[in-house]
């Protein structure tokens, strides 16, 4: 992990250690606070959270973990950063991928009787926080050089015992979150490439696919809420991020069925995302612009109006 | 207590915290491996030491003073005060780190770029294109802009009212990826080139006493900042004329000071002075304002459009009405900040002119082919002019006296790496 040992960090570590230790006693990988680190929590009361879930050993009624996971597809081929794909978008080019990383909030699962369960995220540094997730497909080589090499591709939490049938989720950053300061966010909403400086947000889905021919074609959906803007009166307060709301806030909502966690994976067909687009061209959708449309409709969302559309078809399980 | 003792003592809670909630969790669950390191029985009282101690180091970098001396701007008498956001109090010691960065190559991911490769001192910190170029030769929608008195713009950037510090703008060119400017992707390698540096980890420690880690992003950003604030420019022969030194300026340039301020121009409703922008706050400014104006530069549907992705606010706010409303920019050191507009693509002083006589721009073909003059969404102040050739010369030696000399080489603003 590439993550620099920040104060940050190790309040992410200690807190990644702090759930481990409710589920199993065997993984005390805790950091040892060095002296000049050490102070200043004389004042602090700590009542222990959850406490109803400390006993989860010899309980069974409490939530269980559960682990979803994601896989990346072109088509039926696997998504890798440096191979190649024949027959992309709509004029049949070869393709690179640039880049492959979305955001994850409010997942729930659905019982056969339609019944949604919110899953509780684990904190789990880098890559989740309570409130919000990053999927990250790309490993920093070929031409997604704009990357890193860490990758994610599942989502752990923990929900009441059950049997579940189905899944939805949003891709986003919920709206309290989104618009903090990069630069003082801990992972995975610290300030890089899944943030939005102009915009003062994060990109939701993020998703590049280069062509491999002279044209330099390239698609690009950069998914994020738009038309924020700020309190005419925000005079001098620089605390304030966008304080209206988004008109476009952007945040589908992805319903699969016949999802199985335990044996099924929630496929990103990248090459259905790309399907209606001219990869030959300059197809840049920055949430603007004349690409956005068939891109935004992959993921679920109307561009013209940012509604909710009900089918996300770059979303599916297998 | 200062506001660096407060983030100081609130940062140290807060991992103290962290930390302590891991170990109680140890002991809660029950478990029997303590190989972790669960808290000794004396813990508390160790870290109440440990903070008071770290107070007391706190207040021994100040001097023993409890707060830090107001920063000394050194500005003209009655040349107003910038804001400053309260989490980032101008020090000297972060002034010198800033401007160190700010002409640091590191800043850029192949490290070829600073601020300073599209802000240049000599030319008011633009850089001389119609268009940026970034560091990896993508090529910027938009004109860099001039940094002279940036402290006191109410928003940064052409036209986005989402941007109220220089501490969050800078992180556009930083991370920007389309286009690519600095090209940085990673923030914990940027951390790590500047944390190689000897020199960093001096000018970070003491611009950044309070923190154990000082090398931060978010104090670089507040470093980077501190420095922008003091690209004041406040010595230009017009203000020696205006604080009364009556032969600072030429007659030319005063009978253009009038036509400048008159009706029939009506320049100085969006380049205000003492900024020469309306777009401009400072320190007991009864009111703030945020204005964006479209000056009918381009129609391309005789519905005011502007040529994507340059249209203005609207781009960030998405309303209709803001289309092709862009900020007006200071005209501090205009002579030396061709070519002009927002997309550059006005490449003399003369030929601005001959754009506002028109009220508005006529481009006769090509993709953006239109007529702005007639644009339902130009800002009315915007009208064709009728004067004289002599009435427009002094407007422009009037525009010239606008030239800081001083600005454009005082040496606190050079680059610390050539020039100590």
């Amino acid at each position: 992990m590439k993550t620099t040992f920040s104060r940050a960090a190790v309040a992410a570590i200690a807190a990644t250690a702090f759930v481990h230790a409710i589920v199993a006693c065997d993984d005390d990988t805790l950091l040892s606070p060095t002296p000049a680190d050490a102070g200043g929590g004389a004042d602090v009361i700590v009542t222990p959270q959850d406490s109803g879930r400390t006993d989860a050993t010899t309980a069974d009624a409490g939530p269980v973990p559960v682990t979803i996971s994601f896989k990346a597809k072109v088509g039926a081929a696997d998504f890798k950063c440096g191979q190649t794909y024949p027959n992309q978008g709509m004029t049949n080019d070869t393709v690179e991928p640039r880049d492959l990383r979305l955001f994850v909030q409010d997942v729930k699962l659905v019982d056969s009787a339609g019944k949604e369960t919110p899953v509780a995220l684990d904190v789990r540094a880098p890559w989740q926080t309570a409130d919000v997730a990053l999927l990250d497909f790309e490993d920093g080589t070929g031409r997604c050089s704009n990357g890193n090499p860490e990758l994610n591709d599942k989502i752990t939490g923990k929900v009441p015992p059950g049997t579940y049938t189905g899944i939805v989720f949003t891709n986003g950053v919920p709206a309290a979150i989104n618009h903090k300061d990069p630069a003082t966010e801990t992972a995975p909403l610290s300030a890089g490439g899944m943030t939005w400086g102009w915009l003062y947000g994060h990109i939701f889905i993020k998703a590049e696919m280069a062509s491999t021919s002279a044209d330099g074609g390239i698609g690009l959906l950069h998914l994020g809420s738009v038309g924020c803007t700020n309190d005419p009166d925000g005079g001098d307060d620089f605390e304030k991020g966008p304080t209206a709301a988004c008109s476009q806030p952007n945040r589908n909502l992805v319903t699969l069925s016949g999802f199985d966690a335990a044996t099924k994976k929630i496929v990103i067909d990248v090459a259905t995302m790309f399907k209606q687009t001219d990869l030959t061209a300059s197809s840049l959708c920055h949430s603007a612009g004349t690409a956005c449309p068939p891109l935004f409709a992959s993921v679920g969302i109307n561009f013209t109006d940012g509604a909710r559309l009900a089918t996300t078809p770059a979303f599916r399980v297998e | 207590m200062s506001t660096r003792e407060r983030s100081s003592v609130a940062a140290s809670a807060v991992l103290a915290a962290a930390l302590a909630l891991a170990s109680v969790t140890s002991s809660v669950a029950g478990c029997t491996d303590d190989a972790g390191p669960v808290a000794p029985a004396g813990d508390v009282a160790a870290t109440t030491d440990a903070r008071e101690a770290g107070v007391v180091r706190d207040a021994a970098n100040d001097a023993g003073d409890v707060a830090p001396p107001p920063y000394a701007w050194n500005l003209p008498t009655g040349f107003p005060l910038p804001v400053v956001p309260p989490d980032n109090p101008m020090t000297k010691e972060k002034v010198e780190l800033g401007r160190r960065i700010f002409y640091d190559k590191r800043l850029s991911k192949n490290q070829t770029q600073s601020c300073a490769s599209c802000h240049r001192q000599e030319l008011a910190f633009t850089d001389g294109r119609a268009q940026g170029v970034g560091s990896t030769g993508a090529v910027h929608p938009r004109s860099a802009m001039s940094l002279a008195n940036v402290a006191y713009t109410a928003s940064l950037s052409w036209a986005n009212p989402l941007l109220l510090s220089l501490e969050r703008q800078a992180q556009i060119p930083i991370f920007g990826e389309d286009p690519v400017e600095l090209g940085t992707t990673s923030t914990p390698d940027l951390e790590a080139r500047f944390a190689a540096v000897p020199l960093y980890v001096d000018l970070f420690a003491r611009a950044f006493p309070a923190d154990a880690l000082p090398i931060t992003l978010a104090n670089l950003l507040k470093a980077l900042a501190s420095f922008e604030r003091t690209l004041v420019s406040a010595t230009t022969p017009y203000d020696r004329w205006a604080r009364g030194d009556g032969s600072a300026i030429s007659e030319a340039a005063k009978r253009g000071y009038a036509l400048f301020h008159a009706e029939k121009f009506e320049c100085f409703h969006c380049h205000t002075a003492p900024m020469f922008s309306d777009h401009a706050t400072w320190v007991g400014k009864a009111f703030t304002d945020r204005p964006y104006h479209n000056t009918g530069l381009y129609d391309v549907d005789g519905a005011g459009a502007y040529p994507f992705p340059n249209t203005g606010v609207e781009a960030v706010t998405k309303i209709p009405s803001d289309m092709g409303r862009f900020k007006a920019p200071s005209l501090r050191n205009v002579a030396v900040t061709a070519p002009y507009m927002h997309d550059g693509s006005i490449a003399t002083l003369d030929e601005v002119l001959d754009h506002y006589v028109a009220g508005g721009r006529t481009i006769a073909s090509g993709p953006n082919a239109g007529i702005g003059s007639a644009s339902p969404l130009k800002d009315p102040l915007i009208a064709p002019l009728t004067v004289t050739p002599q009435e427009r010369a002094d407007v422009i030696v009037f525009l010239q006296s606008l030239t800081d000399d001083v600005f454009l080489h005082d040496p606190a603003f050079s680059d610390p790496w050539t020039t100590p």
